[in-house]
């Protein structure tokens, strides 16, 4: 089985970086700052596959850097190295980080989705919730008045966001169906890869459910692979069967959820599953 | 007789780093050769790494070292203990099933979409999955006013059953059993074991541990008896372990 994408050696570090916060044994411990050189390693040293149609969990405390991971894939922020290969682009064999901006943005609006956990960052608060879904498929190529509302309306529908609500403004919604029209802005331009920034965090256990079964049926439906990014363990095991623990910045440890959960190996790890309220 | 599953020198060991990594042998050097279509039933006393073995079988635990060999018709065989994490996904959704005491039903998933998940993801029509999760529902006992509810409002021999059932719906060559007849009155106990003898007369091959002496006796082909528990690691030990066969005749008591 092939992997849709490949992330190698990826860092991203704010600093020049020197051998000993680069090095294998990295001296700090209490944060992600390098006591010799000063810098901050926000992640280094990460690699992982993602197979098609699966939901890959990320889980680490806040700082571990699970977040940079996700926005360097999707060129939020320039990573300092390490190279990533999607199999939609020249076959996977060129680095993602050496395109050109127009193909960039053809990865960013087709390619790629994403579902940020603040919701400002992923709509576009002047415009509706309708005009959101649509824009993508504007930047997308797409002209059709007709064919781009049918699409826009049929995948609001299948996130359930309420037809009187497709024309107000997205602040005017709930944060529940903030995250809905996220989640079809992602899902409008047929992506092969969504990344999931904490999707669900900061709604109550009701809407954060909905939100959780959405993803689950979608991923089951459209066979869409996502990276999921979560630093709860109980919305991990229900969605993803494979994940990777960070701490630091770095990858402590990876495998199928149920082993990872079951038989922590790790002492970070093993620290993680015995902190959760069961 | 074809070989189905061998696991060679089998150990696994438990790391804890919380607690001053302190190092626990859940087993160590086990051996056997298991044939397609027979029952291997494990005993042993609590604490002796049963469920360990099966556990680490279907990779929910990492074995430590030793190897596990799934042949398949032609007897090619893949490496459990060394194949990567989609590969396993795959041996796990095509070829392996695993059934355990403890039922961890989805949220929000109602009785009749949980058990006909496998299916769907397969590709079946939706129709279809539900006129032979309908069946299986009759022929486990589960009454039609359940099938729309949840599981997790079940009573405990429902659940076990509903266990069962979701694992045997896509039926898979090898089937590992973890006590699934624990804490269940005699009725539901019954009835999971006539569910059992049906698997065997259709050639499925299964590994299990059952709690009753009797039931594993009722079914076993051959006994894998672990007769030295795990003890926290002081001093290297060989556990003492063998397969006795005959079941029936050489059974060991071990109270």
């Amino acid at each position: 089985m092939n992997a849709i994408l490949k992330v190698q050696n990826l860092k991203k570090i704010y600093g020049r970086g020197c051998d000993d916060c680069l090095g294998t044994n990295p001296p700090y411990s209490k944060d992600n700052k390098c006591p010799t050189c000063g810098s901050i390693i926000a992640c280094t040293d990460v690699n992982f596959d993602v197979y098609p149609g699966e939901i890959l969990g990320i889980v680490g405390e806040s700082g571990s850097g699970k977040s940079t991971v996700l926005s360097c894939l999707y060129f939020n922020q320039q990573a300092t190295d390490g190279k990533i290969f999607y199999r939609g682009i020249e076959g996977g064999e060129k680095d993602l980080f050496n395109l050109n901006a127009q193909t960039r943005r053809q990865l960013q609006n087709i390619h790629f989705g994403i579902v940020y956990q603040n919701p400002h960052l992923g709509l576009n608060f002047n415009v509706s919730g309708e005009g959101n879904v649509a824009e993508r498929l504007l930047v997308a190529g797409k002209r059709n008045f007709n064919t781009i509302q049918n699409s826009v309306h049929s995948l609001l529908e299948r996130v359930a966001l309420s037809p009187s609500r497709y024309k107000d403004f997205p602040k005017y919604y709930s944060g529940g169906m903030q995250q809905r029209v996220q989640i079809a802005k992602a899902l409008i331009s047929n992506p092969e890869l969504i990344l999931l920034d904490e999707p669900t965090g900061g709604l109550d256990v009701s809407v954060q459910a909905k939100i959780l079964d959405l993803i689950r049926s979608i991923s089951r439906e459209l066979k869409v692979a996502m990276i999921m990014v979560s630093h709860d363990m109980q919305v991990i095991r229900l969605l993803c069967k494979r994940i990777i623990v960070m701490k630091h910045g770095r990858v402590v440890e990876s495998g199928l959820t149920d082993r990872v959960i079951d038989d922590p190996k790790e002492a970070y790890t093993q620290t993680l599953v015995h902190s959760t309220i069961q | 007789m074809k070989k189905h599953l061998e696991v060679r020198n089998l150990t696994k060991i438990f790391d804890m780093h919380i607690l001053n990594n302190k190092k626990i042998i859940a087993f160590e050097n086990i051996n056997f050769t298991l044939n397609r279509g027979k029952f291997l039933g494990i005993s042993g006393k609590s604490g002796y790494g049963k469920s360990s073995l099966i556990r680490c079988i279907y990779r929910n635990y990492d074995s430590t070292s030793g190897d596990i060999l799934l042949f398949d018709n032609n007897g090619e065989s893949v490496n459990l203990a060394k194949i990567s994490d989609p590969e396993m996904l795959i041996i796990r959704e095509k070829r392996m099933g695993y059934v355990s005491q403890f039922f961890t039903p989805l949220p929000r998933v109602t009785t009749m979409n949980l058990v006909i998940e496998p299916l769907i993801d397969k590709g079946w029509l939706k129709d279809d999955a539900i006129q032979r999760a309908s069946e299986l529902f009759k022929l486990f006992d589960i009454p039609g006013n359940l099938w729309d509810a949840y599981p997790s409002t079940f009573s405990g021999g429902e659940k076990q059953r509903i266990n069962l059932m979701k694992t045997l719906i896509d039926c898979p060559e090898i089937l590992l059993l973890d006590e699934p007849t624990a804490s269940l009155d005699a009725r539901n106990r019954g009835i999971i074991l006539e569910i059992v003898k049906e698997l065997k007369k259709q050639n499925i091959t299964m590994l299990g541990i059952f709690h009753d002496q009797m039931e594993m006796e009722t079914l076993a082909d051959e006994i894998l008896a672990i007769k030295r528990p795990g003890e926290y690691h002081d001093e290297t030990h060989s556990a003492d372990i063998e397969v006795k066969q005959e079941a029936k005749k050489e059974f060991i008591f071990q109270l």
